[in-house]
């Protein structure tokens, strides 16, 4: 069965294209009756409404305030990603499985999605980069200076000023992470914040554009912490 | 703030004015500070503890016993951060950590420090979505703290 659910925790895994189907039909559109039957065998729907366990969460799915994207990237350059929707009193996490197609839907109240994002970006303790100097560098040249070889990352950090900066970043890449809260702010403009780490053996960054440059900051867990706490939008900053 | 003085441990530690304040609340928490009550979202507060420690434990043995503890006693705990750092010119120890309560997502940060053979814990703790409101009025806090 490619539908996974578990009506006594929520848990939800299933590939991608019945995620959409669930979504669309919460939505209130035409979803195919071979996905619904899939969706129904499992579970997860019952004649043609969601069950009553995944309905906060597909109602955020459903009618976001907010919507996130994650992507992490691991020094072997392998990409895993997610989505996200979150409503008054719900959010949605759906994350890719290591398995071939599989995504697992995650409910979470809005106030623990700093810790659900916090976790599965391996966030905790890490040690204090020493120079407190930020660097500029061409996307280019952070590629090399994160790159699973050693040498290569050591070539590339010959191109910085030298200081313990440029050793510090090219100490070697644990995870390279960005989150994007988007949505709809006043006036109908666009609104969002994005955040994204690198996380090294020395110790934690954060990446900025800056100029047809990036601008890397050394940072520490507790201020990536408050980012994460500060993400969402705040009622101030909504059309609605 | 305002500078609170224990009147029989001595230690001051300023508290933001309009909170709460409880003296003694159990033996070896000196003080309970808590904001004032605002309907059913978790109250900000700051809770002082005192032990005496064993003579040879020093602070990193004592912490990294405290923080074993941690995950035991809090739902959905999760280490954010750990920082040595100074408090009144001692050494001293920030961990940051976030764990489900009944009222929802807190994040809470603990200062500990050691002034002779008492270990001295204070944590600071508010609605995770909130941290950012209070962090610098925990910080002064903690800086504040005089054993």
């Amino acid at each position: 069965m490619t539908v996974q659910f578990d009506a006594a925790t929520g848990r939800l895994r299933l590939p991608r294209d019945e995620f959409d189907a669930l979504a669309t039909l919460v939505r209130g559109g035409d979803v195919d009756n071979a996905r619904l039957a899939e969706l129904r065998s499992a579970g997860a729907v019952r004649g043609r409404q969601p069950h009553p366990v995944l309905v906060p969460v597909l109602g955020a799915v459903a009618e976001p305030v907010c919507g996130l994207r994650l992507e992490l990237v691991d020094d072997q350059r392998r990409t895993e990603q997610g989505e996200g929707w979150v409503a008054g009193d719900a959010a949605a996490l759906l994350l890719e499985s290591p398995e071939a197609g599989q995504c697992e839907l995650v409910a979470v109240h809005p106030m623990f999605l700093p810790a659900a994002i916090a976790r599965i970006v391996r966030l905790g303790p890490r040690p204090r980069i020493p120079a407190a100097e930020p660097l500029q560098v061409r996307p280019e040249l952070l590629d090399r200076l994160t790159s699973h070889h050693s040498g290569v990352r050591e070539d590339a950090a010959r191109e910085l000023p030298p200081g313990a900066s440029a050793a510090a970043l090219a100490s070697g890449l644990r995870l390279d992470w960005s989150v994007r809260a988007s949505w709809t702010g006043l006036r109908d403009s666009l609104g969002g914040r994005t955040l994204r780490v690198l996380d090294t053996v020395a110790g934690l960054w954060l990446v900025e554009p800056g100029g047809g440059a990036m601008v890397v900051w050394p940072t520490t867990p507790t201020a990536v912490w408050r980012a994460l706490v500060l993400l969402l939008p705040r009622d101030v900053e909504l059309s609605r | 703030m305002q500078d609170f003085r224990h009147p029989a441990e001595g230690f001051v530690l300023p508290v933001p004015t309009e909170w709460q304040q409880v003296v003694d609340a159990q033996p070896g928490i000196p003080l309970v500070a808590i904001e004032p009550e605002r309907g059913p979202w978790f109250r900000a507060n700051a809770v002082l503890t005192i032990e005496p420690l064993d003579p040879t434990l020093g602070l990193d043995a004592w912490q990294d016993q405290a923080l074993q503890m941690l995950p035991q006693v809090l739902d959905e705990f999760l280490l954010v951060d750990l920082e040595d750092i100074e408090l009144g010119g001692q050494p001293a120890r920030r961990t940051l950590a976030h764990y489900a309560a009944q009222a929802g997502a807190v994040t809470a940060e603990l200062w500990a420090t050691v002034h002779e053979s008492r270990g001295y814990t204070l944590t600071t703790s508010v609605g995770t979505l909130e941290y950012d409101d209070l962090v610098d009025t925990f910080t002064a806090m903690a800086h504040g703290l005089r054993p």
